[in-house]
């Protein structure tokens, strides 16, 4: 999918290119280009290499399940029909604490070994949806590489931000639950009228 | 206000983190060095995408295709004040993460970071995560295949959450 993209967009902008006359401007782009990408590396990786650290650390010691914890109440208000199975609470509660604290490498793993155990108490779809949007709206709580980033490139206080980002990613979440719980219910009453007819 | 809460949580994160490793009395500095070790290769494995999309993007720039599809959705996004330049972005988030990290990246050191596209770049490139990703690992893993739905939901959630990051600004 990726590879897709990437070939057009350097196919038309090369078309492009040629149509408007701006073919050395291109090629200076693409020595420009690769330079600066090393050049943001550079810049960022530091503090990336300080956070991970930091980071695994509160997976060592064990931080993100006491966090976890804490959620579960929250979680069996959205996931009803899970409250009694804390054998899918638990690995989503640490599922969605790696999110929080952007540990997108502990984050997987869980997250896949709570859809196998979904799968395995006999998946409601509504559920799986709501679960996935969670992972992707991706509600985090200290996003390090985008702070990082924005403080290299002049912010002053680039945590300034972190709360509209966060009302970003509810807006997201909420209305992606919304949209599933609504869509979700339609269909069940389908369902509920085609056996009705069937029998 | 909301400058403290923002500078406040990732101290307290760390502060928080540090007090509980040494309550749970693990090798703090090894476990410390593992972490940023994964750290450099991460940052290695993400390197070659870097440059890949870095430079396709400036080559889309200096071509002039990007003032082609600027004028293409001027009617759309300015409907909504939004920022023509963040368009490669949004069209990039949802795909890939890393991709978008790099347009970020481009856009963050081209405008400055306190700029009304910075900002709303950042807000955009951090409120999701990549869609296509997160579907096809999680549902790979169990191997469900009906995957249309959860796309559909979340792209317009995604949409919505973009007018709310332009209105917010």
């Amino acid at each position: 999918m990726i590879g897709i993209i990437w070939a057009f967009m350097i196919i038309s902008s090369i078309t492009c290119a040629l149509f408007s006359n701006c073919a050395n401007d291109l090629c200076n782009a693409i020595i420009e280009g690769s330079k600066q990408s090393i050049n943001i590396m550079i810049i960022i990786s530091g503090s990336i290499i300080f956070w991970s650290g930091i980071m695994k650390i509160a997976q060592d010691s064990k931080f993100t399940k006491f966090v976890s914890r804490l959620f579960s109440p929250i979680l069996k208000i959205l996931f009803k029909d899970y409250v009694d199975k804390p054998d899918i609470i638990e690995p989503m509660c640490i599922n969605i604490v790696s999110n929080l604290l952007s540990l997108s490498n502990a984050a997987t793993p869980s997250g896949i070994e709570t859809m196998k155990k979904m799968k395995k108490h006999g998946l409601i779809e509504s559920n799986m949806m709501k679960f996935l949007l969670i992972n992707i709206s991706c509600v985090q709580l200290s996003p390090n590489f985008l702070i990082i980033s924005r403080k290299q490139f002049g912010a002053q206080n680039p945590y300034e931000i972190l709360p509209k980002i966060w009302l970003c990613s509810l807006v997201y979440l909420l209305i992606g639950i919304f949209l599933i719980n609504v869509f979700s219910k339609k269909s069940k009453k389908e369902r509920i009228l085609k056996t009705c007819l069937k029998t | 206000m909301f400058e403290n809460v923002g500078t406040l949580v990732p101290i307290m994160l760390i502060f928080l983190i540090l007090i509980f490793a040494f309550k749970n009395k693990i090798n703090i500095f090894s476990s410390f060095l593992n972490g940023a070790s994964e750290g450099l290769s991460c940052i290695i494995s993400i390197l070659p995408i870097m440059v890949a999309l870095v430079t396709s993007v400036e080559m889309m720039k200096s071509s002039g295709l990007v003032n082609i599809m600027t004028n293409l959705f001027s009617p759309i996004t300015s409907t909504f004040n939004f920022p023509p330049e963040c368009i490669p972005l949004v069209i990039m988030k949802p795909i890939s993460g890393s991709g978008s990290n790099a347009i970020l990246y481009s856009l963050l050191q081209k405008y400055g970071s306190e700029s009304r596209i910075g900002e709303i770049a950042s807000m955009i490139s951090c409120s999701s995560e990549a869609i296509i990703y997160i579907v096809s690992t999680y549902c790979g893993a169990v191997r469900i295949k009906d995957t249309k739905k959860i796309i559909v939901y979340s792209t317009i959630s995604f949409i919505f959450s973009v007018v709310c990051a332009s209105f917010i600004c």
